[in-house]
C-alpha cells in the first residue's frame, strides 16, 4: 500500500528531524526512542508529568513501536512498548501532524554555498468560506534585498539542498529586516492574487444568501400582517370568526406564550443573523509559516 | 462581493519570540505536508472519510452525510427509519464540519440516558473530543458538549446556553419537539446557531402540525406560515392535500432513507405465531374480565370518563393474570364505584389468584428449551417481567431484566450480562432505545403492544445492520381473546413484521390505532362483526400506506 508506505517515510522524518532515537525494528514497523518534549506532545497525558515533575521523578524515556501494515506481526517489540498500527487518521498520526505543525511554524535555512541573500519564505492558506469551505495552501518567496515577491516556492525549494546551520564559507549578504513591512508586502500580493480568482461561488453564495434573505422576510411579514388583520378583525362587528383565523392565532400563540422577552421580532432577527453568519461569502487569508531562507540564487 | 478578512496571529507570534524566525527547514516542510494532508480542496469533497480508520460506514450513510453538507447547507432533518444509522451520520456530518474547521463549538442535545453513550461513540468512533455535560460549568469549558436536552431547558443552564453561540447544534430524538409550545422547541428555537440537525426516526406521529414545527426550526418558511401550510398541505389531521407538492418542499430539508431502498442488506425475517389454548381456569378468568370490561365501557363512555384503565386491564389480561392484579386493586380502590362493580372485582381478584398453572409461561420455557440460544423476550409490563425472571429461574434458565427506567451503566450492564452470562433477555418496551443487540436472533413477544411503532422498535433492536443470522420472531396467540385478533390483526393482515413498518410510524398515529382497537372490540357484538371491523382497520392501513406521507 503506497499511502502507508507514505505514513512510515514521514514518521521516520519526522522522528529523525526531532532528535528520536532510532532502536532497530523489523521492516515496515519503526522503533523510537522519544525525548520527552516530544513525548508530551504525541501521548495526551498532562496528569502524569504533573506528577513527574512535582516528585522530581526520572522516568525512562518512552519508547514506541510503530507497524504500517496490518498484516504485519511486531515479532521484535521491545517490552517496554506497546505495538502501534498507523493509520491515516489514527490519534497518534494527527498527535504527529499537530506536532510537526507547532514546530515547523518558524524555520531559518541556508544553501550550503555561494553568495546568500536572504529570503523571507512564507506558507499562506487561503479559504473561501460560505456554508461551505475550500482552502488553498500558497507558497511565496520574498527576496530581502529589493523585495520582489515570487509565488509557488515550496515546489522549487523542496528540491534544493538546504541545511540548518550556517555554512562555513559562504559569503551571507547582510540586509535589515522589518518584518512588519515584510508582512505588508506579502498581504498585498496576496490580495491581488485572490481578486484575480474565479469568485462565481461567492456570486452564487451571495445570490442564495439573498434569496434565503428574502423568503425569511416574506414568511416573517406574512405572520406579522396576519397578525393585523387578526386585531382589526377582532373588533365587535365581525362576530361570526372563519375558520382561517382561529388557524392564525394558533400561529400566533405558538411565539407569544413563550417568555415575554422573546417575541417574533426577535425570532425574525436571530433568524437572520444566523443565516448571514452561515451563509455570507468570506475570504480568510491566514499566513501560517514562515522561514528566512539564505539561497544562492531566486527560489523561482 | 465577499468580505475579507487578514488573520495575523503568525505576526503576533512572531513578536513575541523577537522578529526572528530560527528552527529547523525540515519541520518547516513537515508541517507544510500535514496542512495538506487534510485541506479542503474542493467544495464537495469529503474529507474526513481519509481521517476515520476505524469506522466502515454504509454508502447511504455517506451519501446522506455528503447530500447534508452541501445540498442542504447544514440545516436538516435527519429521518432515517429505526436501525439505518442516523448517529453515524450526523457523526460524519459533524467530524466532516470539524475538519473543515467550519465548526468549533458544537452543542449535542439527546435524552438523558443517551448522553453518555454519544459521548463514547464521538469520542471512540470519530475521534472527536466530546464531553458530557456535569454542572454548570461545562457549557464554557467545553467546545464539544453533550447533554440532556431536559437538564438544559432548565435555569441556569438554560441561559448559560442562550448566551453562547453555537456553530452546530445537534438534537436526537428529535420528535421530542413536535410541539411547538412546549420548552424543548422554544430552547431550540431561541438558541444561536449556525448548522442544525434534528434527528428522529418519526417526523410525524399523530399531526402534520409536528412536521411543520420540526421544519419551522430549520428554515421557518420552508412550508409558508401555519396558515398556509393548513390551506395548501393538510387534508386531515394526518393526511396530506398534496403529497408530490409536500414531498419536494419537505426534500429540502429533510433526509428519509427507508429499508426498503436497498443499499442496505438487511437478514431475512421469519415470523411465526405460537398458538395457546388456556387452562379451564384461565379461561373462565378471562371471560369473566372481558365480560366485566365491556359492561364497565359502556357505561364509562356514557359518562364520558376514561377508559384507560380499562384498556389497561384488558391488555394486561392477555399478558398474565399476574399482571393484572396490580390494576384490578387499584380499580377496588375508586370510590366511585357501586357496590355491585366492586364485588365483581373482588371475585375476579380471587379468580386471578387462584389461577394454578400458567399456560403462557410453560410455553416460554419449552420454547426456550428448544431454541437453546440466546432469546429476548419482550412484555409490555413489569409485573409479567418478574413473574416471568422469577418461572425461568425455577426452571434453570439464566435470564436478567431489562426496563427503561434503568440508568445508563445499569442498561450497559444488563446487556453484557446477555451477552456473556445469561440466556434469556426480559425486556419491556422502554429497554428499547438506543441499546443494540445484534448477536442475538430470537425474540419472542409475549404479548403484543397495540402501537404499531413499538413493535418495529422492539424487532429494530435486533434486526439492524450488523445482524449476521436471520431473526426469529415468535408471537404469542392466545386462543379466544383479543390477542387471537391483534396477532391476526399485525401479522397477517397489515404484514408487518415482514414489510418492515416504518411507513406505519408516519402513517398511524399510534394513539388513533389503539383508540380505534379498543373500540372495535368493545362494540362488536359477535365474532364476524370484529372480523369484519379488523378487515376494514387493515385496509384503510394498507391504502393509506400508498398515498401517504410514508412516501415522502
Amino acid at each position: 500500500m503506497p499511502f502507508q508506505s507514505d505514513l512510515y517515510m514521514y514518521c521516520k522524518r519526522y522522528f529523525e528531524t526531532v532528535g528520536a532515537t532510532f532502536l532497530p525494528a523489523q521492516e515496515g514497523a519503526l522503533c523510537v526512542e522519544i525525548p520527552r518534549d516530544v513525548d508530551k506532545e504525541l501521548t495526551d497525558r498532562p496528569f502524569y508529568w504533573m506528577w513527574v515533575e512535582a516528585m522530581n521523578e526520572n522516568p525512562p524515556c518512552t519508547i514506541l513501536y510503530l507497524t504500517f501494515s496490518p498484516e504485519l506481526e511486531p515479532i521484535d517489540a521491545p517490552e517496554r512498548a506497546k505495538p502501534e498500527l498507523i493509520t491515516p487518521g489514527c490519534y497518534r498520526m494527527m498527535r504527529i501532524y499537530a506536532s510537526a505543525k507547532t514546530r515547523g511554524t518558524f524555520a531559518s535555512t541556508y544553501e550550503s554555498e555561494g553568495k546568500l541573500s536572504p529570503y523571507a519564505i512564507f506558507i499562506v492558506k487561503i479559504s473561501l468560506i460560505s456554508d461551505r469551505r475550500q482552502d488553498f495552501l500558497e507558497s511565496y518567496a520574498i527576496d530581502l534585498t529589493n523585495l520582489q515577491v515570487y509565488g509557488n516556492v515550496m515546489e522549487h525549494l523542496t528540491k534544493r539542498k538546504l541545511q540548518d546551520e550556517r555554512p562555513l564559507h559562504a559569503q551571507i549578504f547582510p540586509v535589515p529586516i522589518d518584518m512588519d513591512q515584510i508582512f505588508t508586502l506579502l498581504l498585498q500580493c496576496v490580495r491581488l492574487d485572490v481578486e484575480e480568482r474565479d469568485h462565481t461561488w461567492a456570486k452564487d453564495a451571495k445570490k442564495r444568501l439573498e434569496n434565503e434573505l428574502s423568503k425569511l422576510d416574506h414568511y416573517y411579514l406574512s405572520i406579522l400582517s396576519s397578525k393585523e388583520k387578526v386585531h382589526a378583525q377582532q373588533s365587535p362587528k365581525e362576530l361570526d370568526r372563519p375558520f382561517e383565523k382561529t388557524l392564525i392565532e394558533n400561529a400566533q400563540t405558538n411565539f407569544e406564550s413563550t417568555t415575554n422577552s422573546w417575541s417574533i421580532e426577535a425570532e425574525r432577527e436571530l433568524r437572520k443573523a444566523e443565516l448571514i453568519w452561515r451563509m455570507e461569502p468570506k475570504i480568510e487569508v491566514r499566513p501560517q509559516q514562515i522561514a528566512l531562507a539564505y539561497l544562492a540564487s531566486a527560489p523561482v | 462581493m465577499y468580505q475579507y478578512i487578514e488573520q495575523m496571529d503568525l505576526r503576533k507570534q512572531l513578536a513575541e519570540r523577537g522578529d526572528m524566525p530560527a528552527g529547523k527547514w525540515a519541520l518547516f516542510q513537515l508541517a507544510y505536508e500535514a496542512e495538506k494532508q487534510f485541506l479542503s480542496s474542493s467544495f464537495d469533497d469529503f474529507i474526513c472519510l481519509g481521517a476515520l480508520p476505524g469506522l466502515v460506514p454504509f454508502p447511504h450513510q455517506i451519501e446522506t452525510a455528503k447530500r447534508v453538507v452541501n445540498e442542504l447547507h447544514g440545516r436538516a432533518l435527519l429521518a432515517d427509519e429505526v436501525g439505518l444509522g442516523k448517529t453515524i451520520e450526523a457523526g460524519l456530518i459533524l467530524k466532516e464540519y470539524l475538519m473543515r474547521g467550519l465548526v468549533k463549538k458544537a452543542l449535542i442535545l439527546v435524552p438523558a440516558s443517551l448522553v453518555l453513550q454519544w459521548t463514547r461513540e464521538l469520542n471512540e468512533k470519530f475521534a472527536i473530543h466530546a464531553f458530557a455535560q456535569r454542572n454548570e460549568w461545562s457549557w464554557t469549558t467545553y467546545d464539544i458538549l453533550v447533554a440532556s436536552i431536559d437538564t438544559t431547558k432548565r435555569d441556569p443552564h438554560r441561559s448559560a446556553v442562550l448566551s453562547q453561540n453555537y456553530d452546530i447544534v445537534i438534537v436526537d430524538e428529535a420528535h421530542k419537539l413536535k410541539n411547538s409550545k412546549t420548552r424543548n422547541w422554544q430552547l431550540i428555537n431561541q438558541l444561536r446557531k449556525k448548522y442544525l440537525l434534528l434527528v428522529t426516526a418519526t417526523p410525524v406521529q399523530n399531526d402534520m402540525r409536528e412536521l411543520f414545527n420540526l421544519i419551522n426550526l430549520l428554515r421557518p418558511g420552508q412550508l409558508g406560515n401555519q396558515t398556509a401550510f393548513q390551506a395548501n398541505h393538510v387534508d386531515s389531521k394526518r393526511i396530506p392535500k398534496n403529497p408530490q407538492a409536500l414531498r419536494s418542499a419537505v426534500g429540502e430539508v429533510m433526509v428519509r432513507n427507508r429499508r426498503e431502498m436497498g443499499g442496505v442488506e438487511f437478514t431475512e425475517r421469519l415470523v411465526e405465531v405460537v398458538p395457546i389454548s388456556l387452562s379451564k381456569e384461565e379461561q373462565l378468568l378471562y371471560d369473566t374480565v372481558t365480560e366485566f370490561i365491556r359492561d364497565a365501557y359502556v357505561k364509562l363512555r356514557e359518562k364520558k370518563r376514561s377508559v384507560l384503565s380499562l384498556i389497561t386491564l384488558q391488555r394486561e389480561i392477555c399478558s398474565s393474570s399476574y399482571a393484572a392484579l396490580g390494576t384490578l386493586e387499584t380499580m377496588q380502590k375508586d370510590k366511585r364505584l357501586t357496590d355491585q362493580e366492586r364485588i365483581a372485582l373482588t371475585d375476579i381478584y380471587h379468580l386471578a389468584e387462584s389461577v394454578p398453572n400458567y399456560t403462557k409461561v410453560n410455553r416460554v420455557i419449552d420454547l426456550v428449551k428448544k431454541i437453546d440460544d440466546k432469546v429476548i423476550i419482550f412484555t409490555e409490563y413489569r409485573a409479567t417481567q418478574d413473574f416471568l425472571l422469577y418461572m425461568l429461574q425455577q426452571s434453570g434458565i439464566k435470564g436478567v431484566l431489562f426496563r427503561g427506567g434503568y440508568k445508563r451503566g445499569k442498561k450497559d450492564w444488563m446487556k453484557d450480562l446477555f451477552e456473556h452470562r445469561a440466556q434469556v433477555l426480559i425486556a419491556t418496551e422502554a429497554g428499547g432505545e438506543g441499546i443494540n443487540l445484534q448477536f442475538c436472533n430470537q425474540v419472542i413477544n409475549f404479548d403484543l403492544p397495540w402501537n404499531p411503532m413499538r413493535i418495529e422498535q422492539r424487532i429494530g433492536r435486533v434486526h439492524r445492520l450488523g445482524q449476521t443470522r436471520p431473526v426469529y420472531i415468535h408471537n404469542f396467540s392466545t386462543k379466544g381473546t383479543i390477542e387471537e385478533y391483534i396477532v391476526h390483526l399485525l401479522q397477517d393482515k397489515i404484514r408487518m413484521f415482514e414489510m418492515v413498518i416504518g411507513k406505519l410510524d408516519v402513517i398511524l398515529g399510534p394513539k388513533a390505532f389503539e383508540e380505534d382497537l379498543m373500540r372495535t372490540f368493545m362494540e362488536s357484538g359477535s365474532d364476524a362483526e370484529i372480523r369484519a371491523r379488523l378487515s376494514a382497520l387493515s385496509h384503510r392501513v394498507q391504502t393509506s400506506g400508498t398515498e401517504q406521507l410514508a412516501s415522502v
